[in-house]
């Protein structure tokens, strides 16, 4: 987590984001927590009452679970497992702000997770401003605390 | 209304079977093309454009002919709730058809649509159509209002990313998405068309979202 110590404290986590991100990600927050809000923009799917008319098998509805996500930043952020690179990486962005560490994370996770680095931004900033610290120690702790409040209860095998 | 054969491509993914087509995207200005965020989906892995395989669309398109030129393209803005993303070819630069918005189109207006009906089944055609505008509505999304023109035109599969250039002011006012259809379709499919879908209240969203996020 050294990387982290680097990251600078100012700043809110929601100008890394695009205009057009921004707006959206208020409006879920003015209706919930940002981790809320995170799963609102990783289960958006177009409109209601609207049959898409893209052509691709199962077009149309995508869901990206914030546990998965979660799971994976967990992984990257606070462990040594895999993503060896993809931590040198993100380690180095640190140094440039928040925008290129958060950039960093996305093109790190996208491969991992299938989900481009555009559509994970929205979602690691909302994690990232609930979990970030400059100790970071005690923000993974939270992290997994939280990862294992939405584990599923039962083992459905 | 100008020909618009070289800024309407339809979208593909690269796999193992050769090329599936997804859908419709059109150019807006250098490296970019709009397209519907479910058309892409998620994953942006081995997406391609397919290049435009004729002059004009007074060419003959030859639908035996499965050649096609294809060019990488990946997601750099998203939009889920919208259902919009931007496209970016890493490889060529095109003229982009002017951006309007549903703001500016009035109730009557006529329009013009241009993309690759039937697509899911491996028809490949680029396809003009006429239309006019039936109403403006506000669509619930995510719990957000969205900005549609409802077109009276019947659509099919693989139309979703189609321009919708008006007749008066010649600007994208619109990009096709899909059909009314209580609760998002999909009930009950015969012979792989959803029965929910055969009529003509086509859904478009408001080009203004797609300005939005093109990058400066």
């Amino acid at each position: 987590m050294s990387m982290l110590r680097n990251l600078p404290a100012e700043g809110e986590w929601l100008t890394v984001l695009p205009d057009y991100q921004r707006r959206i990600i208020d409006t879920f927050l003015a209706a919930g927590d940002p981790l809320m809000a995170a799963e609102a923009w990783l289960k958006a799917s177009g409109p209601q009452d609207t049959a898409p008319f893209g052509a691709g098998v199962g077009a149309g509805r995508v869901n990206i679970f914030l546990l998965h996500l979660m799971r994976e930043l967990h992984k990257l952020l606070c462990t040594d497992e895999g993503y060896t690179e993809e931590r040198a990486e993100v380690g180095n962005a640190a140094k440039l702000g928040k925008s290129a560490f958060v950039a960093a994370i996305a093109t790190g996770l996208a491969p991992h997770v299938g989900v481009a680095a555009v559509i994970l931004s929205p979602a690691i900033v909302l994690i990232m401003s609930v979990f970030y610290n400059a100790a970071m120690s005690s923000g993974c702790e939270m992290l997994s605390r939280s990862i294992s409040d939405l584990e599923p209860s039962v083992d459905l095998l | 209304m100008g020909d618009a054969s070289q800024a309407v491509m339809a979208i593909a993914r690269l796999g193992p079977g050769g090329v599936m087509l997804l859908g419709t995207a059109f150019t807006v200005g250098g490296p970019y093309l709009a397209t519907p965020f479910h058309v892409a989906t998620a994953d942006d892995r081995d997406l391609v454009v397919v290049l435009p395989r004729i002059q004009s669309l007074a060419d003959y398109q030859d639908t035996a002919n499965p050649a096609v030129s294809t060019a990488t393209v990946r997601m750099v803005a998203a939009d889920p709730v919208r259902d919009v993303c931007i496209l970016r070819m890493d490889s060529m630069i095109a003229t982009g058809l002017p951006l309007g918005s549903a703001d500016a189109t009035a109730v009557g207006e006529p329009v013009h649509l241009f993309g690759f009906p039937h697509a899911g089944s491996g028809r490949m055609v680029l396809t003009q159509q006429q239309s006019t505008v039936g109403a403006r509505i506000l669509i619930t999304s995510s719990g957000q209002k969205v900005k549609h023109l409802v077109l009276n035109v019947q659509a099919r599969d693989g139309q979703s990313g189609s321009p919708v250039l008006s007749a008066v002011s010649g600007q994208v006012v619109a990009m096709l998405i899909g059909s009314y259809a209580p609760g998002g379709g999909g009930m009950a499919m015969i012979a792989g068309v959803d029965p929910a879908t055969l009529h003509q209240t086509t859904h478009a969203v408001s080009a203004a979202y797609i300005t939005d996020m093109v990058p400066k």
